[in-house]
C-alpha cells in the first residue's frame, strides 16, 4: 500500500522533471532558429549574398524546426507556432532566390508577401523592404 | 366613401405584396427592385431562375407576409431536378445576424448605412446560385469543401447578404482586391479560372457567362457593383470565393498537407480536417498564418487536428494562427439559437451539416 502511494507521490514530480529538463533545449533550438531567421533576413541587403545564401539559410531554418517539432512532440507550443508562422513568412524570398529576379518575378514576390500582410504585420514589411532592395534596378 | 375603400382596399393588397425582410428596412427595396430587374435583363440570372423554377416559387411567395417557417427538415426542393443545397430556414437564421453595416447601391455605388430589406425571395435566388456554382467548381477542380463548411463561411462572411462592403471586403464572400489579383495571376489562379471556362459540365453554364467575359477583361474591383450587383456581379462574387479556395488548395494547402493525407487516407475524419484547413486560408489571417497552421497541426491525429483548428494558436508574437476557423466556430453558436424545433435540435447535435442536404 505504501508502495503505491509512493510511486502515485513520485509519478507526477517525474513527468515534470522530464517536461522540465526538455525546455532548456527546446528555448536553446528556438533561440538559435530565430538568430538564424534575422541572418536570412539580413541576406536581401546584398543581392550577391542573397543569391548565394538564401536557399541554404532557408534549409537550416525548415531542418531546425523539424527537430523542435520533433523534440516537443505532440505538444504544440507558442514558440513552435512562431517558428513556423516565420517560415512561411519567408516564402515570397524564397520564391524570389529561385527565381530570375525580373520584373515578372519581382511581382509575383510582391504580390505573395501582399497575402501575408495580415499573418505577421512586422515580418510583412521587413520582407516587403527586402524585395524592394533585391529589385531595385526595376 | 367609395373612393376610401378602394384606396384602403389597395393598400391592403400592398402590404399583403410586401414580402417581411429578414433583415433590413421594410419598404427599402432596392435589392428586390435590382433582383427583379436582373431576372428580366440578365442572362446568368434567367438561366439560374429557369433551372432552378425561381419564378413559381416567388409567385407563391409574394402573397405571404408573416409566412409559417416550413416544418419540414429535408431541404427544400425547388424542381424535381435541380436541388439547392441550403436549407432557408438556415439562410433566413444567418442573414438576421447582422455582419456589416454599410452597404453598397447600385450601379450608382454609393455606399451607406442602407439598411437594404432582404427577403426569403432573395435567399432562395443566392441559394440556386450558391448551390449551382458550388456544383460546377466542384466537378471541375474537386473542391474539398462540403456545403456544410461554405454555410459557416458565408453565415462569418455576410451572413449570407449580397451588399456589405468596407474597407477589406466586398459582397458575400466579402472578397478583397488582392483575393481577386491573385486568382487572375498566371502562375496562381489562372489556370483555376480557365478550367471552369472550358469545362463541359452543365452546371458551369452559368459561370462561362461570367469568366468567357472576365478573361478578356478583368473585372475591376474599385467598381463594387461588378461583384455585388445582382445579374452578375453577385454571381461573380459567388463564382470567385469558390475558385479562389479551389486555388488556395492547389497552390497552398495540398501541397503542404501531401504527407499529412496520405499518412491518414484511411481516416473518415481527414476530408474534414482538409476542410477546416483551406477554410483557414479564405479568412483575414492571411495566407502564411494558415499554412503555418497546417505545418504545426499535421503531426497530429485528423480528429485533433480539427479541435485544435477551431481554436486560437497563437504565437510568441501574439498572432493568432487560426482567427478565421475559431471566428466560424463562434458564429455557429449564434446561428444555433436562431433556429427553431426540430432543426434547432438537429443543428445543436450535428452543426452546420443540419443545414444543408
Amino acid at each position: 500500500m505504501y508502495r503505491i502511494i509512493f510511486f502515485a507521490l513520485l509519478l507526477p514530480l517525474f513527468i515534470s522533471q522530464i517536461s522540465f529538463s526538455s525546455t532548456p533545449n527546446l528555448k536553446k533550438q528556438y533561440d538559435e532558429f530565430q538568430k538564424t531567421y534575422s541572418k536570412t533576413l539580413d541576406l536581401s541587403k546584398d543581392k550577391t549574398l542573397f543569391t548565394k545564401n538564401f536557399d541554404s539559410n532557408s534549409k537550416s531554418l525548415k531542418k531546425k524546426y523539424d527537430v523542435f517539432s520533433k523534440t516537443e512532440n505532440t505538444e504544440i507550443s507558442i514558440e513552435g507556432n512562431q517558428m513556423a508562422l516565420d517560415i512561411e513568412m519567408l516564402e515570397p524570398l524564397e520564391f524570389l532566390a529561385s527565381s530570375r529576379m525580373d520584373k515578372e518575378s519581382c511581382s509575383e514576390a510582391e504580390l505573395l508577401n501582399e497575402m501575408n500582410s495580415t499573418s505577421a504585420e512586422k515580418t510583412y514589411q521587413k520582407i516587403k523592404e527586402a524585395i524592394q532592395t533585391l529589385c531595385k534596378y526595376r | 366613401m367609395e373612393k376610401i375603400f378602394f384606396l384602403s382596399l389597395l393598400f391592403a393588397f400592398n402590404s399583403n405584396a410586401q414580402e417581411k425582410c429578414l433583415s433590413g428596412k421594410t419598404g427599402n427595396n432596392h435589392l428586390i427592385d435590382q433582383l427583379q430587374k436582373a431576372r428580366s435583363e440578365s442572362p446568368i440570372s434567367k438561366l439560374i431562375s429557369a433551372k432552378y423554377n425561381i419564378d413559381q416559387k416567388t409567385e407563391a411567395d409574394s402573397n405571404c407576409v408573416d409566412c409559417e417557417k416550413p416544418k419540414n427538415k429535408s431541404p427544400q426542393k425547388i424542381s424535381a431536378n435541380q436541388k439547392t443545397y441550403f436549407k432557408s430556414e438556415c439562410i433566413e437564421a444567418a442573414a438576421s445576424i447582422q455582419t456589416g453595416s454599410r452597404e453598397i447601391s447600385c450601379p450608382d455605388q454609393k455606399i451607406a448605412k442602407h439598411q437594404f430589406c432582404f427577403t426569403k425571395s432573395l435567399v432562395t435566388y443566392q441559394n440556386a446560385v450558391l448551390s449551382e456554382m458550388y456544383k460546377c467548381v466542384k466537378f471541375t477542380t474537386g473542391l474539398p469543401l462540403t456545403p456544410d463548411g461554405l454555410f459557416e463561411m458565408y453565415t462569418l462572411e455576410s451572413g449570407f447578404k449580397p451588399a456589405y462592403t468596407n474597407g477589406g471586403g466586398t459582397g458575400l464572400g466579402q472578397l478583397t482586391g488582392i483575393f481577386i489579383k491573385d486568382l487572375h495571376q498566371k502562375h496562381r489562379g489562372l489556370s483555376t479560372l480557365n478550367s471552369i471556362a472550358k469545362s463541359t459540365e452543365k452546371s458551369c453554364d452559368a459561370a462561362k457567362i461570367i469568366l468567357n467575359k472576365d478573361l478578356k477583361s478583368q473585372p475591376q474591383f474599385k467598381n463594387k457593383c461588378e461583384f455585388t450587383q445582382y445579374g452578375e456581379g453577385m454571381e461573380r462574387n459567388i463564382l470567385y470565393t469558390l475558385s479562389g479556395l479551389a486555388s488556395s488548395w492547389k497552390k497552398d494547402i495540398e501541397p503542404l498537407m501531401k504527407d499529412f493525407s496520405a499518412k491518414n487516407a484511411d481516416n473518415n475524419l481527414l476530408p474534414k480536417a482538409q476542410e477546416r484547413a483551406l477554410l483557414n486560408s479564405y479568412g483575414p489571417g492571411g495566407r502564411a498564418a494558415a499554412r503555418a497552421a497546417v505545418r504545426r497541426l499535421s503531426k497530429l491525429t485528423p480528429e485533433k487536428f480539427i479541435a485544435a483548428m477551431d481554436k486560437p494558436m497563437m504565437t510568441e508574437n501574439n498572432n493568432n494562427l487560426t482567427v478565421y476557423t475559431t471566428r466560424m466556430h463562434k458564429k455557429q453558436n449564434i446561428i444555433g439559437q436562431k433556429l427553431s424545433g426540430d432543426l434547432r435540435s438537429q443543428f445543436n447535435k450535428e452543426g452546420s451539416s443540419a443545414c444543408t442536404e
